[in-house]
């Protein structure tokens, strides 16, 4: 437990570090362009940044942002996990499978915002579009979990004839369930990077991808650099918390 | 009797047993004594049905197995694992007290010492009602200490059970405490049985006459 303890601090410190790194390229880079229009300063960004927060525009983009982005990871996490498990148990399936997330992986995120605004428009378009990026990657996440169930497990559950109820609700999903939920915290974290390219992209208005390119096109630079931050932080926290929830886990079964 | 008849079994172009014949008296513990490698836990596998066989077993028993690592499920306490094969938590509560677990049923797997994690893979074998338990090396990545603690935890219990029992190994004072009657296998076939006198005791010093015919017929080739 000391040892944890200590090593929590540590890597809070060496985050300290990396964000002072950060700070010194930052004010490095304003040095040397001496244009507020490139690279504002630190000073206004902070200020554009907290004067975000007495904005009721800001809450309802962020809101509707962040909503989009958790509607799409739901939608394709429940889809990989149904797939995943059809993979699973029907190795044609699987096969087939594994050549359409190759091309779903390839598939260029700019192309298809601007096909799918043809087809719907800009609110539901960048929806769409996280869940099809996150969708690959969920879905392997998925069968690499369900690979990883221990075969030692299964064995012994065959033997000592565990009902399929009790394997699929004891073994298997707690198995993968813990292997997936590592993962989340990244996948929403790129979620919200892909929706705000897709809105800033789709013009979508009452989002957070849309007050950037607002932001970008009366040049407001400080504003737009407190967005990215902004970015950022929700980004940061989802990989927080979902290591946060994976670590309370991990010790209530004795895991640290 | 338990009787396999006319067993082959092949992995790939690997013969591990042709029409390999082996009788197992009921009520007795069996050891197969033979090298890594020899088809020992195909053996058992074959007894357990998780591997496909051409040949016959009969009658075919429902089987408990304790295996060479505990193969508990992380996720579940003690008392979960034990529950995947019986329900009656005070018969489990009973035979964790037996197994030297008392008041652990809360515990994770991983708060448990590897002796510990073994001991509820002995209540698991237990607890189950089955006719035939299957050994699979139980104790070998114990140290001698707990070797000997854990064999006789074992003969203790199944004295008042008097299950029938099959346990594979390669280590001659194990065969020598644990079992009424010693098949030594080697290339598929068994090339020596023994039946030594009495009960099984978990004594290193017990049986020691029978241990240079065990080891040399275990090496000659």
């Amino acid at each position: 437990m000391k040892n944890f303890k200590r090593a929590t601090l540590l890597n809070i410190a060496w985050a300290a570090v990396a964000i002072v790194i950060i700070f010194i390229v930052w004010l490095i880079a304003y040095a040397c362009v001496k244009n507020d229009y490139v690279v504002p300063d630190i000073g206004s960004t902070f200020a554009a940044f907290a004067e975000l927060f007495t904005q009721s525009s800001f809450y309802s983009a962020f809101g509707n942002t962040f909503l989009r982005t958790l509607i799409s990871f739901a939608v394709s996490f429940v889809l990989a996990a149904a797939l995943a498990s059809v993979s699973a148990v029907c190795r044609p399936f699987r096969t087939v499978f594994a050549f359409i997330i190759s091309i779903l992986r390839t598939l260029p995120t700019m192309a298809i915002t601007l096909m799918l605004l043809i087809w719907t428009n800009p609110r539901v378009a960048p929806a769409i579009v996280t869940a099809l990026v996150l969708f690959p990657m969920v879905y392997s996440q998925f069968v690499a979990a369900i690979d990883g169930v221990d075969p030692g497990l299964l064995q012994m559950a065959q033997v000592y004839r565990v009902s399929p109820r009790e394997k699929l609700t004891k073994i298997i999903l707690p198995s993968v369930g813990s292997e997936v939920g590592a993962q989340i915290g990244a996948g929403l974290s790129l979620g919200i990077k892909i929706m705000v390219s897709a809105e800033v992209l789709s013009y979508t208005l009452n989002s957070l991808g849309g007050i950037m390119q607002q932001a970008r096109l009366y040049a407001e630079m400080p504003r737009f650099a407190a967005l990215t931050i902004v970015c950022i932080i929700t980004g940061l926290v989802f990989e927080l918390l979902t290591y946060c929830l994976n670590m309370a886990f991990s010790r209530r079964r004795g895991g640290r | 009797m338990i009787e396999l008849k006319n067993i082959t079994k092949k992995y790939g172009g690997v013969t591990v047993y042709e029409n390999f014949d082996f009788a197992i008296e009921e009520g007795k513990i069996t050891c197969i004594l033979g090298e890594s490698g020899s088809g020992k836990t195909t053996l058992l596998n074959m007894l357990a049905g998780l591997t496909p066989y051409s040949g016959t077993i009969s009658p075919s028993l429902t089987c408990s197995y304790i295996f060479q690592q505990p193969r508990l499920v992380p996720s579940l306490t003690v008392m979960g694992n034990l529950s995947l094969v019986c329900k009656d938590r005070a018969a489990i509560r009973s035979m964790l007290a037996r197994v030297g677990l008392e008041g652990r049923e809360n515990s994770y797997p991983r708060r448990l010492s590897g002796g510990q994690a073994q001991r509820v893979a002995i209540a698991r074998a237990f607890l189950y009602p089955s006719r035939l338990m299957l050994l699979d090396e139980p104790f070998s990545s114990l140290d001698l200490a707990l070797k000997i603690k854990m064999a006789q935890l074992f003969l203790d219990i199944r004295r008042s059970d008097g299950r029938t029992a099959v346990f594979v190994t390669h280590d001659v004072d194990e065969a020598l405490m644990l079992a009424n009657d010693i098949a030594i296998l080697r290339g598929g076939r068994v090339v020596r049985r023994l039946s030594p006198e009495g009960e099984p005791v978990a004594d290193l010093f017990a049986r020691q006459a029978l241990r240079g015919e065990l080891i040399s017929a275990l090496i000659s080739e």
